[in-house]
């Protein structure tokens, strides 16, 4: 009840604040690249941060391939100025299945302005030169999916959704048929104790489990559309066991520190101090550090020089 | 059309305040009650009854802040259905349903203390909240204002997932200081 009360009395601070923080208000739009930014990520220390691997929206279901939107589909568009430049193509059955928007006689939904959620930009590029200019909104009910989108034509409204990789969409089906829960949820993280993370790396998810038996493999790959897509690598611990210690880190140490982030390839935790490696700071967080995990078993702990600690 | 012409049609008692108000705000209002309620046709209602709400209100008032002032209807609105339907699950059905409908016709029990003490919080707030830094602030208030996941967020500030739960472990920390600093019993 005192959360609750919390949350309602927050309802009357300044409306300054309420104005400043709205979803409209933001400054220019950075729209999260997830697929480059985790490729980008593979590609120089694969950090895979704790929070975004939990990450789950909307409902997903086994989709067969062949119903997907092959790759290259005219009529597709790449919004304007993006930093990650997907490709939207026209919803089809296969993805309307998996974001429960068929209706009753098996057509794909027609969506309405009651639909439209934040605004998200508009068309840079595509085939259809008249798709250009036309403005781009989340999906109301997806407000925080980037992967399905409506956009707006002469007044007309048709939804889109994002090309995924095959990496990704395995990815996706091991996450849903895990049912991990979102990272805000109590229960997080509920992964199995075979999992110790996934990565991406060329058009490969990298699984990294703590078994490798054909057992356990096979059990991953029924998970999956395209078994191939998936590369297999030994680990020690648990990523459980790694998301906890930076949680333990970063309640209980009480020690400085930039950042804290699960090291997926390295089976590690990383902790970036605002030290010098020099300065007796760096020693005494890490003592601070290695004492709130005593008694946790033994998760590796990388420390890294990085920057200030943000103000806060 | 501008906030204070808005407003001004409010004030003439004008029916083209509510779908100008649509036009301009419904998509905001909606979007706060669907983070809280999730559900498509909840969501529209409360913003049907944010209009209402707002054309009760205004006379009297004349809000600076026309996006601030409905969208706190609408947080308001949504977080009551939402206390409702928790209530239902829990097994107080269509008591706490009645018990809601009837709470618009029979005047609020005086409970002044409580209500000073709501004031003398809200301030405090105001004060936690001017002690963050704007990015900080903005991010608390996206996360507990408008009850934005994380993962969106990050994605609209441009931030990781771990940025922004960090951000918002400290400032609860700091709020949580300053509750036990001052004394202040929720």
């Amino acid at each position: 009840m005192k959360k609750q009360r919390i949350l309602n009395v927050l309802g009357q601070v300044d409306e300054e604040y309420i104005q400043e923080a709205a979803p409209g208000e933001r400054q220019a739009r950075k729209k999260n690249p997830r697929w480059v930014k985790w490729a980008a990520a593979a590609a120089c220390l694969c950090l895979i941060v704790a929070g975004m691997i939990g990450a789950i929206d909307g409902v997903r279901q086994r989709v067969p391939q062949e119903e997907r939107p092959s790759p290259g589909i005219s009529q597709g568009f790449r919004l304007k100025d993006a930093e990650d430049r997907v490709l939207y193509s026209p919803i089809a059955v296969g993805d309307a299945t998996r974001y429960r928007l068929l209706t009753d006689n098996a057509s794909i939904y027609r969506p309405t302005e009651q639909d439209l959620g934040a605004f998200m930009g508009t068309v840079g590029s595509s085939e259809d030169t008249s798709l250009v200019g036309c403005s781009v909104y989340h999906l109301a009910r997806y407000p925080a999916s980037d992967a399905i989108c409506v956009l707006e034509r002469d007044g007309q409204y048709s939804i889109y959704v994002a090309e995924e990789e095959p990496a990704k969409l395995a990815y996706d089906e091991i996450l849903a048929l895990l049912e991990i829960v979102p990272t805000d949820d109590p229960r997080f993280p509920n992964y199995p104790e075979t999992y110790g993370g996934a990565y991406f790396e060329g058009e490969k998810l990298h699984l990294c489990l703590t078994d490798v038996s054909e057992e356990t493999t096979n059990a991953y790959a029924a998970m999956v559309s395209d078994p191939d897509v998936l590369e297999y690598e030994l680990v020690e611990h648990p990523y459980n066991d790694l998301y906890n210690a930076t949680m333990l880190i970063a309640r209980n140490s009480g020690a400085s520190f930039s950042s804290i982030a699960v090291d997926v390839r390295g089976n590690a935790v990383v902790v970036g101090l605002p030290f010098s490696p020099d300065d007796e700071a760096f020693a005494t967080a890490q003592q601070q550090i290695d004492d709130a995990l005593a008694g946790s078993g033994d998760i590796p702990v990388i420390y890294t020089e990085e920057g200030q600690a943000s103000p806060d | 059309m501008e906030d204070h012409q808005i407003v001004e049609l409010y004030w003439a008692r004008s029916e083209r305040a509510i779908p100008e108000t649509a036009d301009k705000y419904g998509r905001y209002c909606y979007s706060i009650a669907c983070h809280i309620l999730h559900s498509r046709e909840d969501s529209e209602e409360c913003v049907n009854d944010t209009y209402l709400h707002a054309w009760n209100a205004m006379p009297p008032q004349r809000p600076d802040r026309l996006s601030a002032f409905l969208g706190r209807i609408a947080r308001n609105l949504a977080l009551n259905r939402w206390e409702m339907y928790s209530a239902e699950k829990r097994g107080a059905g269509q008591t706490a349903l009645a018990l809601n409908e009837l709470r618009e016709c029979v005047p609020a029990p005086d409970c002044t203390e409580r209500v000073v003490d709501d004031v003398a919080l809200a301030d405090l707030f105001n004060r936690f909240l001017a002690s963050l830094t704007p990015e900080n602030r903005r991010l608390f208030m996206r996360r507990y204002w408008y009850l934005s996941s994380i993962k969106e967020i990050a994605a609209d500030y441009g931030l990781s997932e771990s940025k922004v739960k960090m951000s918002l472990l400290r400032s609860r920390a700091r709020l949580k200081q300053l509750l036990e600093k001052e004394g202040v019993d929720l």
